[in-house]
């Protein structure tokens, strides 16, 4: 055998093996959806034909999905950086909120020639979108408050803070506090002629997603970022500025979402409505973690995702069908995907670990020891642990 | 004492016994070195279950058995798949919360807004007539005498038994306490899987006597405070229970202040109020600020101050342990 048809075997093989755990997954996710549907009494073919009705059928719906998915993509890029570091940035509800927040801000009260004011707009909602994940990050770093308990603190803030602007200072007459009033048309993001797209958008999210993945497979600083995820007080001893590396991930990762936030308001709502972000941070998490940290998979997880969420309203309104069957069928997913790679690596270990026993003639392993292995950056900085 | 102030003790004895519960429940994980960040989904889960069940069926026992299995059966997915195959116990928590809220959400659609079945009051003879201590404490139901009990348990069971003792080694040198011929794998199980039976019921408390049946996402970000409860405690069975106390206070103190006109503040930024304390508090704690401030103590109580204020994690929370 060739030298060149061993390395193709040995591509493919490892090609297979790392998908798989993606297709046991999606087939365990169906069989559980199907078992829901039957006791719902509803075909899967029926939430299928919906979903492609109301996704991929005509051009409008799919230009839609595109819109749904540029911010989910938006806030992806950012936490890659942020994962990548080790840091579990579940506050990215709360900047996507006040993103939203600092978009509408402006959107409302200030009138500027329409150039000037789309990128006063845009810079105000990243800004704000940034300042709030850094006061997570100085609060990890400072106050030793862990990322996810300040995150999740910080959401709720947001949460409130909105709601008491869309009570009070910001509603309308004799609304019920539900949503701004329109923002005027100046103030809106330009779309494009054939399809209801925004190109500002379509722009900032690649370049977002280019500069994530020349950051991580080719930067300086990419690579420290790696350093911290595997382990971050030995990345410390080695000289890499954690404090600042933790504060300009969160930061960026922060503009990321402000940015996915100021679309939300300026181009999809053209208002500033109760619960904006809708959960779309959380379902970027999901798609970072289903792609591993992998940045080339990122895009395609992503639109699938966005695809799947952008049919659930229908589901309600034809089938009589929670919205969260979608939830439910990307929970079960990730989880499954999650676990069969773990049985897969598991796999792994052990083969090689035979290997090495052939190779050294069968001999036993040293005598038993107790060893302590540390699972992923929550082990060294002490995860749920301050 | 006030009537008024009175009642509102009661009230806050009341809505905190869930959260105290939960958080108690967490505490027995994360000394036993697991964390279970799935708390916010399971006790909507097991909220829901909890009524669906006894709605269903008339048994409130029944609901709460199945509201405690739901519990048991997330915390030992999140530790099984941390100890078999080495997966971050974050990223299953994580996961698991969020698919836990969209189950509760999908089946618990038909129950939504449903009257069901409440755990029935349950005053205590002779205690409940002491004035004032008896109208905050012994006139409730069982499970809000549980809670109360759970605590006094816990602290009894983790500081002064043998087996605290090895679980406290569990979290703090898991391969001192194999040395020691502890079963540290099968004891994990163990506390985990009753940690997570604990925010089950946490979920039961909620639908079956706090806030009386169904309704979508109910009880969600009760998890999460219940988790930031447990570090704000400082992993300890009474200062975690205080903290319940203090958050479900100032919730309690918010309605008061929005009834009375006090303030004259919106009820969303009264809303904020309990996640800005404890967030400058946890700052306060954890970052070491508060044990610089120990030199103003007088030297002969600052042993006793510095144990109150320590907020030191388990060495070994979030770590997998494995003989080779």
């Amino acid at each position: 055998m060739t030298a060149f048809r061993k390395i193709l075997i040995q591509i493919s093989r490892n090609t297979v093996l790392g998908i798989l755990p993606l297709l046991v997954g999606i087939l365990v996710a169906l069989a559980a959806i199907l078992l829901i549907l039957n006791n719902e009494n509803v075909e899967l073919r029926a939430v299928y034909d919906l979903i492609y009705e109301r996704t991929l059928s005509l051009p409008e719906n799919r230009a839609n999905v595109v819109d749904f998915w540029l911010p989910i993509l938006l806030c992806c890029c950012g936490l890659l950086l942020t994962f990548t570091a080790g840091l579990w940035n579940i506050g990215i509800e709360g900047q996507i909120t006040m993103g939203a927040v600092g978009a509408t801000s402006i959107a409302l009260f200030v009138e500027l020639p329409r150039n000037e004011q789309i990128f006063t707009e845009l810079f105000m909602a990243g800004a704000a979108g940034g300042t709030w994940a850094l006061f997570t990050g100085i609060m990890r770093t400072r106050g030793g408050v862990n990322e996810i308990f300040g995150g999740v603190a910080m959401n709720f803030l947001a949460s409130s803070f909105s709601s008491y602007l869309l009570v009070a200072p910001w509603s309308p007459p004799n609304a019920t506090g539900s949503a701004t009033v329109r923002f005027p048309a100046n103030a809106i993001l330009p779309s494009m002629d054939d399809y209801r797209l925004s190109p500002i958008t379509i722009y900032i999210t690649l370049t977002a997603f280019i500069f994530v993945l020349l950051t991580l497979s080719g930067s300086r600083w990419g690579l420290q970022l790696r350093a911290m995820g595997k382990n971050e007080k030995s990345a410390q001893m080695l000289g890499v500025p954690t404090e600042r590396n933790i504060w300009l991930a969160m930061l960026i990762c922060g503009i990321m979402a402000g940015l996915a936030g100021g679309h939300l308001v300026l181009f999809r709502r053209a208002n500033l409505p109760a619960n904006v972000s809708g959960g779309i941070g959380f379902l970027s998490l999901l798609v970072v973690l289903l792609a591993s940290i992998r940045v080339r998979w990122v895009p395609f997880v992503s639109f699938a995702f966005a695809l799947l969420y952008s049919a659930g309203l229908p589901l309600r309104t034809r089938l009589q069908l929670d919205a969260s069957l979608i939830g439910i069928f990307l929970g079960i997913l990730v989880f499954c995907v999650l676990i069969f790679d773990g049985v897969r690596q598991r796999l792994k270990e052990r083969v090689e670990q035979r290997k090495l026993l052939a190779a050294s003639g069968g001999e036993k392993s040293p005598p038993p020891s107790t060893v302590e292995i540390q699972i992923g950056q929550e082990a060294s900085s002490g995860s749920g642990s301050n | 004492m006030d009537p008024v102030l009175t009642s509102t003790l009661a009230d806050i004895v009341r809505n905190a016994a869930p959260l105290l519960i939960a958080s108690q429940g967490e505490l027995i994980t994360e000394r036993a070195g697991v964390v279970n960040l799935s708390l916010d989904g399971t006790i909507l889960l097991a909220a829901m279950a909890a009524f669906a069940v006894t709605y269903n069926t008339g048994s409130l026992g029944m609901g709460i058995v199945v509201a405690m299995l739901i519990g048991m059966l997330v915390a030992l997915i999140v530790i099984s798949a941390s100890v078999f195959l080495k997966l971050n116990q974050i990223a299953v928590g994580f996961v698991l919360t969020l698919l836990c809220a969209d189950l509760s959400t999908f089946f618990g659609r038909k129950y939504s807004g449903q009257q069901g079945t409440e755990i029935p009051y349950a005053p205590i003879p002779i205690l409940e007539d002491i004035p004032v201590i008896g109208e905050v404490f012994f006139q409730h139901n069982i499970l809000i005498y549980f809670s109360l009990l759970l605590v006094i348990f816990i602290w009894l069971w983790t500081y002064h038994t043998r087996l605290g003792l090895s679980l406290r080694g569990l979290g703090e040198h898991p391969a001192a306490a194999y040395v020691r011929g502890t079963r540290v794998q099968a004891w994990r199980f163990v506390y985990v899987a009753a940690g997570g039976a604990l925010v089950g019921l946490a979920g039961a408390t909620y639908s079956l006597s706090v806030k009386l049946g169904w309704r979508e996402g109910s009880t969600l970000g009760n998890g999460w405070i219940a988790l930031a409860i447990v570090i704000f405690g400082g992993w300890r069975p009474f200062r975690i229970a205080f903290g319940a106390y203090f958050i479900v206070g100032l919730r309690a103190l918010a309605l008061y202040f929005q009834q009375e006109d006090v303030l004259n503040l919106p009820i969303q930024i009264i809303n904020m109020t309990p996640w800005v304390l404890m967030l400058v508090t946890l700052i306060f704690v954890t970052s070491g600020l508060a044990e610089s401030l120990l030199v103003l103590v007088p030297p002969r109580w600052r042993p006793a101050a510095q144990n109150l204020l320590r907020a030191k994690p388990p060495a070994a929370l979030g770590s997998n342990f494995e003989r080779s």
